[in-house]
């Protein structure tokens, strides 16, 4: 769980040179503070969000309120103080530091056609990861890429929720291994948008679709092959696999921030 | 403008409550009595509550900065911190770090100055 969120203040205590927050999105309104002033702050190499804002508290500014945007290839290499003696205004909060994803997530999306009653959605659930340096770096990470194997699936249609955001490349690859009947797989690119879809039955969802592979049928030993690349497919916020396999259908999956 | 029934529903409904205010020209002093009527709700020292306390410290302040009328990029952002408070609130209190009255005191007072023309 990512609440409650573990203290920088152990980190620097001990001497550690960093404080890394690598959690899973508890929810799409997920803030993390720290007391704790640091010379960097970078997006660290296992996060699934691209982009997370960072809040300080700056004399000059009104309502002492600054903030900057860090992603994958765009630290802010510099001090940062968390001033924990003073406060924001107009709320009167102590300062500190805080950290957000300014990239936008909804657990309760669902595709268009899909089926409440036989379709299954399965999330990957983004993980965040920012590394606050307490000390000056050279060099600081890049992001790694994402591999996702998966095999076997529910009944109906499993929709699968792949993080995509700033990621400009993906490989995905299918071969039906079930004996006799033919497996079915779509994918969909997703941009989420601020829309009420907490309970079934209100109006169509705002998110954005884009088919990015219209659903193929895929017989006995049949393979498909699909690469979708930030220059061709534009970018998105997830991409979304739709399978529906009787037996097993391994499917791979690799995202990377290169083309 | 649409009254909430829950949290989530709340931050769901938060960008086109927001744009009513807005066309309205309300939308600065709407954010403002909402944030501050939030904050005696939550106690800072209570390291659970923090963040909530910390979306509404960001809220208030872009209100509070905005002049009528208000650009739509700050639209944008209101409904943007409001929409990620309100799921920030429901997560907080699915988990029990804060108190079903604490999360339907902000869900109350959202209907009252967010939800209401």
């Amino acid at each position: 769980m990512a609440y409650p969120q573990p203290s920088a203040d152990q980190y620097c205590l001990k001497g550690y040179q960093y404080f890394r927050l690598l959690t899973p999105l508890a929810s799409p309104g997920d803030i993390y503070e720290s007391q704790q002033s640091c010379h960097a702050c970078c997006v660290g190499p296992e996060s699934d969000i691209a982009n997370v804002v960072v809040q300080y508290f700056d004399d000059q500014v009104a309502n002492f309120v600054q903030q900057t945007t860090i992603s994958p290839r765009r630290a802010f290499d510099g001090r940062i103080d968390a001033r924990n003696e003073v406060t924001y205004a107009p709320s009167g909060m102590p300062g500190r530091i805080m950290f957000w994803a300014a990239d936008l997530y909804d657990p309760n999306f669902k595709p268009t056609g899909f089926v409440t009653n036989t379709d299954h959605m399965q999330f990957i659930v983004p993980q965040m990861d920012v590394i606050q340096y307490f000390k000056p770096v050279d060099a600081l990470p890049q992001r790694i890429d994402r591999q996702y194997l998966f095999q076997n699936y529910s009944v109906g249609i499993t929709y699968i929720v792949v993080p995509f955001y700033g990621r400009k490349y993906c490989y995905a690859e299918i071969t039906n291994r079930t004996p006799v009947t033919p497996a079915t797989i779509k994918i969909i690119g997703v941009n989420y948008a601020i829309t009420d879809d907490s309970s079934t039955g209100l109006t169509v969802p705002y998110h954005q679709e884009t088919v990015l592979q219209a659903t193929a049928s895929l017989a006995t030993g049949a393979q498909l092959t699909k690469i979708i690349t930030a220059t061709a497919n534009g970018t998105f916020d997830a991409l979304v696999f739709g399978v529906s396999a009787d037996g097993p259908a391994p499917l791979k999956i690799v995202t990377s921030d290169d083309e | 403008m649409t009254h909430a029934v829950s949290l989530q529903a709340a931050a769901g409904l938060a960008f086109d409550n927001l744009q009513v205010k807005w066309l309205g020209n309300q939308l600065p002093l709407s954010i403002v009595q909402f944030a501050s009527s939030v904050k005696p709700v939550f106690q800072e020292q209570d390291v659970n509550s923090h963040p909530v306390i910390n979306w509404n410290t960001i809220l208030w302040s872009l209100g509070s900065l905005m002049v009528n009328p208000p650009a739509i990029a700050q639209l944008g952002l209101a409904a943007q911190y409001v929409f990620r408070m309100c799921w920030m609130t429901n997560q907080l209190r699915v988990q029990t770090l804060i108190t079903a009255p604490q999360a339907a005191s902000v869900l109350s007072l959202y209907n009252q100055f967010l939800a209401v023309p």
